[in-house]
């Protein structure tokens, strides 16, 4: 294990690259989302638009920071806070490499042996941030976001957490770092029907609980003007939207650890030049970047669900199909292999 | 807890620098002006606190959710050890999930999913 | 030692907070605290497992229902106090309560175990362990738990639910209106309709 003071370096710069990241994402998301619909997308501020998000970052800074009269100011003022502490704290039980592979240390901040265990319930904790949030701007609006996003992510919680389950029955650790390194796609081509299954599962609960269209029914601007976001402004604002991308690298992250080998190169390339599957931190950011740019392409894509239908496929649908793919991967392992 | 001290180093690292960026705006721009700011309602003005009316269904949606956390925490331990034991626990797992599965399909029958 | 001092410490003035708060949010988001030192008590003790279990089920979903829960009350209306009485009689009974346990403790001849011997016990309180034993040994009581979710599950529909029309002859139109109405003889099966706030 490194001494202390290396894992605080690390926690700093895990911070500052994930606010980095946040703040270049929303400037990619923008772009790629003009493009999509055939315009432009910021590209005034600085050369194709790089400045945009230091622009944005010094308007949050000096905007008025409006506190609803009839709110109540502590929580109010906590519930950001709350949504961004556990989103950054997430992060940091990610593998990013080998051991020692980072300059002769550990590419990561914590190393648990319940690490799956530790990113669900940190994020499930983040679920606080919105609810609270919502209820201490005392306004309409905000309330029926934050009720409708705790019940939302409550609901697909489920869903992530037993297509999670295959992963875990295949490795037979919760622990992250070796999850990778078994590399659940390699034990047997039997699992990979419930592997899949338990796959797609994943990733739509995750999009589910990150608030992703077509799942972003909380701040749904057409009915409820910006969900539990709505009395917010300033700095505030910024650090939900800030909570909302960590989460969702924080995600993409998980999904690539999971199911895609994590931090592990290709094979191919493995056979190419030995030892580019040790790098670290490279494969994992080009996995995370597959599914940021899915998560956008999405929101271009899909059309937001009905608050029924959100209910009736994470309670009937997903539910079940996650259990069945653990199911069938027990049944796999038990009389198959 | 030697594992577990970079946790708590994480959490207090992330936690001085949200704080940081929270005082931001206080050290760098004004004071909010001191006016009256109702909670926004479209234009009306709110007359009584947001929470004046709030359907008893979410409350389902809790205890739903609470009761297949359970279940989950549940299936950690039996997932990780699966592989040793085999088929028995399979059908342990088997016949705990049927149990709560009939309270799934009770709150189907009663239209709890149906959210009208 | 100085780790449990400060964290029992922290704990025991959320638990306070969740008394003497006035706002049952408040108290609510005191409690959360108190679960998550908690949490980081089982860390000390190695029950690395357990913790994860504590803040997942506990401050994850347990304290999500109390504050649905809490959301069902009327914040105006809940200012004024029914019976002032009561909280004499609930003041008497806490105090009661806490010296009992107090004195209790002080007259237990036995010795809290090292933390040494704690950990060898609970011998990192790790998944396998713990599925170990409840798979094997505790089966029966497993599966009772089962039984007991299935209990609360059945309990909160029926409690929640509308009542649906009955089969056959009433149609939907006239079902609601019975609902509507709240006619005698079909009591509304809707708490917070029927007044149950």
């Amino acid at each position: 294990m490194d001494p202390l003071w290396v894992t605080l370096i690390k926690a700093f710069v895990l911070c500052l690259v994930l606010l980095g990241a946040f703040a270049y994402m929303t400037l990619i998301e923008r772009r790629i989302l003009g493009r999509m619909q055939h315009r432009h997308g910021p590209n005034r501020t600085g050369p194709f638009g790089l400045l945009q998000p230091i622009a944005d970052a010094i308007k949050s800074v000096f905007k008025e920071d409006i506190i609803v009269t009839n709110a109540d100011k502590v929580v109010y003022v906590m519930a950001p806070m709350i949504s961004i502490i556990f989103a950054l704290s997430a992060f940091g039980a990610i593998p990013g490499g080998p051991a020692g592979s980072l300059f002769g240390f550990n590419p990561w901040v914590v190393d648990l042996d319940i690490g799956v265990l530790y990113v669900l319930a940190v994020t499930s904790v983040g679920v606080y941030g919105i609810f609270l949030g919502g209820w201490a701007s005392n306004s309409k609006y905000a309330l029926l976001g934050s009720l409708r996003s705790s019940a939302q992510i409550i609901s697909y919680e489920l869903g992530l957490g037993l297509s999670v389950l295959s992963v875990i029955m295949i490795a037979g650790t919760l622990n992250l770092r070796e999850i990778v390194e078994v590399g659940v796609w390699t034990v047997s081509p039997w699992l990979w029907p419930p592997l899949a299954v338990a796959f797609v599962a994943f990733v739509i609960s995750a999009i589910a609980e990150v608030n992703r269209t077509p799942f972003d029914l909380p701040e749904a601007e057409q009915e409820i003007v910006a969900g539990y976001l709505t009395e917010y402004s300033g700095i505030k604002w910024a650090l939900y939207q800030m909570s909302e991308y960590v989460n969702m690298m924080t995600a993409a992250a998980f999904i690539s650890t999971l199911f895609l080998g994590g931090y592990r190169g290709p094979y191919v390339l493995e056979r190419l030049i030995p030892g580019s599957s040790e790098w670290p931190i490279i494969w994992l950011v080009l996995k995370m970047a597959i599914f940021m740019f899915l998560f956008i392409w999405l929101r271009a894509t899909l059309p937001r669900f009905r608050y029924d239908q959100l209910m009736r496929f994470g309670w009937l649908y997903l539910f079940e199909v996650a259990l069945a793919a653990t199911l069938l991967t027990g049944a796999v392992i038990a009389f198959v292999l | 807890m030697e594992n577990y001290a970079p946790i708590l180093v994480l959490m207090a690292v992330v936690i001085v620098i949200v704080g940081l960026i929270y005082r931001l705006p206080a050290l760098l721009g004004g004071r909010a002006s001191a006016r009256e700011r109702p909670g926004y309602l479209s234009g009306a003005v709110p007359r009584e606190h947001a929470m004046s009316r709030f359907h008893v269904r979410w409350y389902l949606v809790g205890l739903l959710f609470l009761a297949f956390d359970m279940e989950m925490v549940f299936m950690y331990p039996w997932a990780v050890v699966f592989a040793d034991i085999g088929w028995m626990a399979m059908v342990e797992m088997g016949m705990f999930l049927l149990i709560l599965l009939l309270g799934v399909l009770y709150a189907w029958r009663e239209g709890a999913f149906r959210w009208t | 030692m100085v780790t449990f001092v400060i964290l029992a410490v922290v704990s025991v003035v959320g638990a306070l907070g969740v008394v003497l708060l006035r706002q049952p949010i408040h108290a609510a988001l005191s409690l959360v605290g108190t679960l998550l030192t908690l949490a980081v008590l089982f860390v000390t003790l190695q029950a690395h497992f357990l913790a994860v279990i504590q803040v997942l089920v506990y401050a994850g979903a347990i304290m999500v229902l109390f504050l649905f829960v809490i959301m069902l009350l009327n914040i105006e209306q809940q200012r004024k106090e029914i019976r002032p009485w009561l909280r004499w009689v609930a003041y008497g009974i806490g105090l009661v309560a806490a010296v009992g346990l107090i004195v209790g403790a002080l007259l237990d001849p036995r010795q809290a175990p090292d933390a040494a011997v704690a950990r060898a016990a609970l011998q990192g309180g790790n998944a396998l362990l713990i599925a170990e034993v409840l798979y094997f040994e505790f089966m029966l009581a497993f599966q009772l738990v089962g039984v007991l979710l299935l209990t609360g599950m059945v309990g909160a529909v029926a409690l929640v639910q509308r009542r649906r029309p009955p089969p056959g002859g009433v149609s939907a139109a006239t079902a609601r209106e019975a609902v509507l109405t709240d006619r005698p003889g079909r009591p509304s099966s809707h708490p917070v309709e029927a007044g149950g706030r």
